[in-house]
């Protein structure tokens, strides 16, 4: 019950008044970023990652987390009422969410939406709570070896095994890893890939990576397709009251959404998006209603919520436990702890107990004014989809010089954002994932030093990876996951002909 | 999956995307070749990792350059939903971009990205300019004071910032 007590102190941190503000600013921003389409939190927190050079890190990382959380309940809000999804971790909840609205059930929708969102973050939050300390424990073992495997596993699950093609993904992975490596090698001194330019020498920004893929990118894509914008925004009517028969139906695909979502978001393939599938076809499966299912089940937005709300719980426990980001959002915190010169790993939790804890502890604070927020405030939010398009994109693009303009006041920052805002767009016209892109960014240098120092420790002998079990077993998993599925087509190829 | 494709006529959009890449490969192999060497000493140098780095991409190039001679990867159901494509927003966003970029350490940031904001809507199909500009100009100042006064961002100096 040592969680228990530290739990404990963190809550005498997250509740002081300037932490509950951060939190509330946090949730609010968050929600309102979520209900945006065209705004994420990925790009928020990379557009605030400033702060952290004027405001304490517990406060800054409290902030962020409100925000993490927030765009989860927001994007729903967005999916139910536009049919455009919010957020990537939201497309199934427009499957069913909007269905219901355009039957004029839109409140109960929201409402099942808000207090599975809340029921799935508390369980996910408790289970991070729990599972983060235990994983620390285990994660001491780890040395070098064990570390540099581990990370080309989560390169190999976010890139090649989630999405909809490998090729593509690794692209965008070792395309974020070359961008990753320009600038001074901390270990050597040695300057690499900066062309003979001095602002290349301490690397490229992960601000302008994230803003130049995810707002000026989206922006190019909306201005050159401008049929793909707009669409009816449904009205709410009635009461948010949830009936009986919604409740009855709903509590269960809550409970077995957040158990779908945290152990998927927690294991180091990450990803918001598959244990929303999942939670759908099972749902589908188990409901007495089968047939209600594509024009507007109850379950088919309660579950698929839950889940994505558990998984960005489940998310938080590699990335503080092991300093291991599994979504371009985590991979932007974690540049976020470098900025104050933390490393996020299993010293984390003895180094800075405040930090973590109090973010912890804020993560179920920010839960409840969530359900506050989205419930009797939901009005508001769908007043926010009414934001004529023009208005919304020339704003988006105000704040990306904002988060750009503010690193160092130079023009050259502004161009190459632009540079990377075009690449963007040729990545979502292409259907490449740019996710995978600023985890190459963020975790590629990180695995390449603990390469090194893998190597140091064996003298250059790289058996270390096959002698050491662990090591052995994690990189055999990534094998396996690259290389599994083609294995089995061309089993099946071969036995077909 | 799409059924073998080898009768397809080859995308040439694809295709030329995939010898991008092969050329972004040829850049991180050449750049890391020609690159001193280094004045430290560890058992891995600082250029393994750019090689692996090429190598992969090279790989991949040669992957999506021959996906795309086959016919590509796009699918033609969410091509036909993108119609025609608007270069008239296209160039309205970039003449504000440029613009921007081009003025910002001259006018400052306020006045600077209203201008931004204004290009963008009409890029967007906005037809009320002088909307677009009031709209623009409060919300550039809210940021700046926000940001710039509030957090202590710098955004730098500019003709009416240090008027507040």
């Amino acid at each position: 019950m040592e969680a228990l007590a530290a739990l404990a102190q963190g809550f005498a941190v997250a509740l002081t008044p300037v932490n509950l503000a951060w939190a509330f600013a946090g949730v609010f921003l968050g929600t309102a970023v979520g209900v945006l389409p065209g705004l994420g939190p990925a790009l928020t927190i990379a557009l605030l990652l400033p702060l952290t050079f004027s405001v304490p890190a517990t406060s800054v990382f409290i902030l962020f987390a409100g925000i993490y959380y927030g765009a989860m309940y927001g994007g729903s809000t967005t999916s139910i009422l536009l049919n455009t999804p919010g957020e990537s971790a939201t497309i199934v909840t427009a499957l069913e969410g909007n269905k219901m609205a355009k039957r004029g059930r839109a409140a109960p929708a929201l409402a099942t939406a808000a207090i599975g969102s809340f029921v799935a973050g508390t369980i996910g939050t408790l289970g991070l709570t729990f599972l983060a300390p235990a994983v620390v424990e285990f994660a001491l073992k780890f040395g070098p070896a064990e570390y540099f495997a581990l990370m080309i596993l989560a390169f190999v699950t976010v890139s090649a095994v989630l999405g909809n093609s490998a090729v593509r993904g690794l692209t965008a992975l070792f395309f974020g890893i070359w961008l990753g490596l320009i600038g001074i090698d901390l270990q050597t001194g040695q300057a690499r890939f900066t062309f003979g330019l001095p602002e290349l020498t301490d690397g490229i920004n992960v601000i302008v990576v994230a803003v130049g893929l995810f707002a000026v990118g989206e922006t190019i894509f909306l201005a050159l397709h401008p049929q793909n914008t707009g669409g009816q925004v449904l009205q709410v009517t009635g009461s948010l009251m949830m009936s009986a028969e919604d409740w009855r139906r709903s509590w269960k695909a809550w409970l077995r959404g957040a158990f779908i979502g945290f152990p998927i978001g927690a294991m180091p393939a990450g990803g918001a998006e598959v244990p929303t599938f999942l939670s759908y076809y099972l749902e589908k499966k188990l409901s007495k209603h089968p047939e209600e299912f594509g024009s507007g089940a109850i379950e088919g937005v309660a579950g698929p919520e839950a889940a994505n709300n558990a998984s960005a719980a489940g998310v938080l426990v590699p990335m503080l436990s092991l300093g291991l980001p599994t979504s371009a959002t985590a991979a932007i915190m974690l540049s976020a702890f470098q900025s104050y010169g933390i490393n996020p790993g299993p010293l984390l939790l003895q180094s800075q107990p405040e930090l973590v804890w109090g973010l912890i502890a804020s993560l179920y604070v920010g839960n409840v004014m969530l359900l506050v927020l989205n419930l009797p405030l939901v009005g508001l939010w769908a007043k926010m989809l009414t934001i004529p398009t023009p208005l919304l994109y020339g704003g988006i693009l105000v704040f990306a010089t904002i988060g750009t303009y503010g690193i160092s006041q130079s023009p050259i920052d502004l161009f190459l954002l632009y540079a990377i805002g075009a690449l963007g767009y040729l990545m979502r016209r292409f259907d490449f994932p740019t996710a995978p892109v600023i985890i190459g960014m963020i975790l590629g240098p990180l695995a390449e030093q603990e390469f090194r120092r893998a190597m140091t420790i064996s003298q250059g002998d790289l058996s270390v990876f096959v002698t050491h079990p662990i090591a052995a077993f994690l990189l055999a998993l990534a094998v396996l996951a690259l290389l599994g599925p083609h294995v089995a087509r061309l089993a099946r190829r071969a036995k077909a002909a | 999956m799409l059924p073998p494709s080898s009768h397809r006529a080859p995308a040439w959009a694809e295709t030329l995307l995939g010898l991008g890449v092969l050329g972004v490969a040829a850049v991180v192999g050449i750049d890391t070749w020609r690159a001193p060497g280094g004045p430290g000493y560890s058992q891995v140098g600082p250029t393994a990792f750019p090689y692996g780095t090429a190598a992969a991409l090279a790989v991949l190039g040669v992957l999506l350059t021959l996906e795309g001679w086959r016919g590509g990867w796009r699918d033609p159901d969410t091509e036909a939903e993108l119609g025609h494509p608007s270069w008239r927003g296209l160039a309205w966003v970039a003449l504000g971009l440029a613009v921007n970029a081009a003025l910002i350490p001259w006018l400052g940031f306020i006045l600077s990205s209203t201008v931004l904001f204004a290009c963008v809507a009409r890029g967007f199909a906005s037809d009320r300019p002088a909307r677009d500009l009031a709209v623009g100009f409060l919300l550039a100042f809210v940021a700046w004071f926000g940001f710039a006064r509030l957090l202590s961002i710098n955004l730098g100096p500019g003709l009416i910032e240090g008027y507040f």
